[in-house]
């Protein structure tokens, strides 16, 4: 699966980390999905390349924006944006990518570290996040997830035939 | 695709877990040094990104600037009630030095005063609020003095008992820490002692003379334990005032040029960033000034809106809290019965009662709170961050 450039993925994620918080004010804005765990799981492909670097610096980069706009801690974003990735790889070696409800599952799972993490702080911080927009998180990645990744073998078997 | 051997892959997924695991325990169970140095690093890079966002917001969503609050107390109102209620009876050839609480565990019976020999403050020294015994300077050093209080572990004072008949007899008490009240261990007279009964303190020898007169009281004798067990125990029935948490008397019969010492409070100019935050919703704001400390707190027009949660250098997250939800860290003005009301008492009250700061953690104490059923009040564009250094500067009275 051809991944989008670096020059692409740093203005984007630079512009969605300078109107993310005015999403979170919208209407339900609790419950949508972290722009840079959704950043992070679209922009590094599956199964991971044999070259770590680019992810580890998706990783740092999206965690250092994240936290601009957060009182949440950078940690928390690198461990829960690492663990995002480790998830998915670990399920999307076991589980058919050519069907939507795995790939839904796994975006769901890969959603889990991160929001659990989110909801630790914010309890820790006195402003505890409700359970729902907990679930809605971790729920919109999955499906987003879902919609806008596709197996990269089908892709490339595709293409093939096209040609 | 060139493939990795199975071991080598092996080798940097385990490498890559083990470091997941160790941001995760830091984001989990946070080592705030680490947590401080990564701020400190990173945070001058993120403000440019919080400036945009902030710009962007006020674009996009334009926030108007909060009214000023009607009414308005200055943190002198406190002051001023702490030293009415709290500045013992003037003395023959002796002066009640007015020293700042920097911080207070009651529960060890240990207070720490923000002046020290720079204040001519020296160990042994009696420490009281109005016509209250509280204990003796123990530990001094340049700019900090630790107060033993009665309740402190194996600190022995002085009793003095009085009957109705006008008997008076010695006895002696004894601090026990976390384990309760003082006890007292001995008495001269056994029978001369009941229930209820007050409590004068005793001064020592060596003591200066006049410091007797003063009369200081320790609390009221109670009875605690079981009789039938022999457990049974006079101890002295005697909490720390909500008021002396903020100033204490030190008796002195050599005084420096001042009386008064006030802490040192930094207050620096700041400007707010975002409203928002992108990840956990509203109540928080960010906010940028040029200060290389710390700061506690944010005032907007002279109330103090919330508390900062993290600072990243030059910028950082505070938030917005209702005067209500200071609880612990709040006390209140009681106008009518001229008192001031911990956390307990100022929520059990019937009327909405003036909060100001408890003070400590950097925290200076008497800033103005807002009423207890205010909403929270969002930060206007300019405004105000506040922290408490340890340094005092003199007053003189």
């Amino acid at each position: 699966m051809r991944t989008p450039r670096l020059r692409i993925i740093v203005p984007v994620a630079i512009l969605l980390t300078i109107f993310s918080p005015m999403l979170r004010l919208l209407p339900g804005g609790s419950g949508f999905p972290d722009l840079w765990l959704l950043m992070l799981l679209l922009a590094v492909p599956v199964p991971a390349p044999d070259s770590w670097r680019r992810p580890i610096q998706l990783v740092f980069l999206f965690g250092l924006l994240r936290s601009s706009v957060t009182v949440v801690s950078p940690f928390v974003a690198w461990g829960g944006l690492g663990a995002a990735l480790f998830v998915r790889e670990a399920l999307s070696r076991r589980l058919n990518e050519y069907r939507f409800l795995p790939r839904f599952l796994t975006g769901f799972c890969a959603a889990i570290p991160l929001t659990v993490l989110d909801r630790l702080v914010a309890e820790r911080l006195g402003t505890p996040l409700d359970g729902a927009d907990v679930w809605m998180r971790c729920l919109s990645v999955g499906l987003l997830v879902a919609l806008f990744t596709r197996p990269q073998l089908k892709k490339k078997a595709f293409s093939r035939g096209r040609s | 695709m060139f493939l990795l051997p199975g071991a080598e892959r092996y080798r940097r997924v385990m490498f890559c877990a083990g470091v997941i695991v160790v941001l995760i325990v830091q984001a989990v169970l946070p080592w705030q040094p680490l947590e401080d140095g990564c701020n400190r690093l990173f945070g001058p890079l993120t403000r440019p990104i919080a400036e945009l966002s902030a710009a962007a917001s006020e674009i996009v969503l334009p926030t108007a600037e909060p009214a000023n609050s009607l009414q308005t107390l200055d943190h002198s109102v406190l002051v001023e009630m702490e030293r009415r209620l709290g500045k013992p009876e003037p003395l023959p050839g002796m002066e009640w030095l007015e020293v700042p609480v920097l911080s207070l565990d009651p529960e060890v019976g240990r207070i720490t005063l923000a002046a020290g020999s720079d204040f001519h403050i020296a160990s042994g020294q009696v420490v009281a609020y109005g016509d209250r015994y509280l204990g003796r300077v123990t530990d001094v050093s340049a700019h900090q003095a630790v107060v033993e209080l009665v309740t402190a572990p194996n600190v022995r004072t002085g009793v003095l008992l009085k009957d109705e008949m006008g008997v008076t007899s010695k006895a002696v008490s004894l601090g026990r820490g976390r384990a309760g009240p003082a006890v007292l261990p001995w008495l001269q007279e056994a029978d001369h002692i009941s229930e209820g009964q007050v409590l004068t303190w005793r001064s020592r020898p060596l003591d200066p003379p006049n410091l007797h007169a003063a009369k200081l009281r320790l609390g009221q004798a109670q009875r605690d334990g079981d009789e039938q067990r022999g457990t049974a125990v006079w101890t002295i029935d005697g909490d720390l005032p909500a008021a002396a948490e903020g100033r204490l008397y030190v008796a002195a019969s050599a005084v420096g040029e001042r009386l008064v010492a006030e802490p040192l409070q930094v207050r620096t100019e700041a400007r707010r960033l975002l409203l928002d935050d992108a990840v956990l919703g509203s109540g928080w704001c960010a906010i940028a000034a040029d200060t290389s400390i710390k700061p506690a707190v944010y005032a907007d027009q002279g109330q103090v809106g919330g508390w900062c949660s993290s600072w990243r250098g030059n910028w950082g997250w505070f938030r917005i809290a209702e005067p209500s939800s200071w609880q612990g860290r709040a006390v209140a003005l009681h106008a009518e019965s001229s008192s001031v009301l911990d956390c307990t008492d100022w929520q059990q009250a019937e009327q909405a009662l003036p909060l100001f700061t408890r003070g400590g953690h950097g925290v200076p104490r008497g800033l103005w709170l807002g009423f207890r059923d205010q909403a929270a009040r969002l930060p206007s564009s300019a405004l105000t961050v506040i922290v408490q250094a340890d340094d005092v500067v003199g007053e003189t009275q």
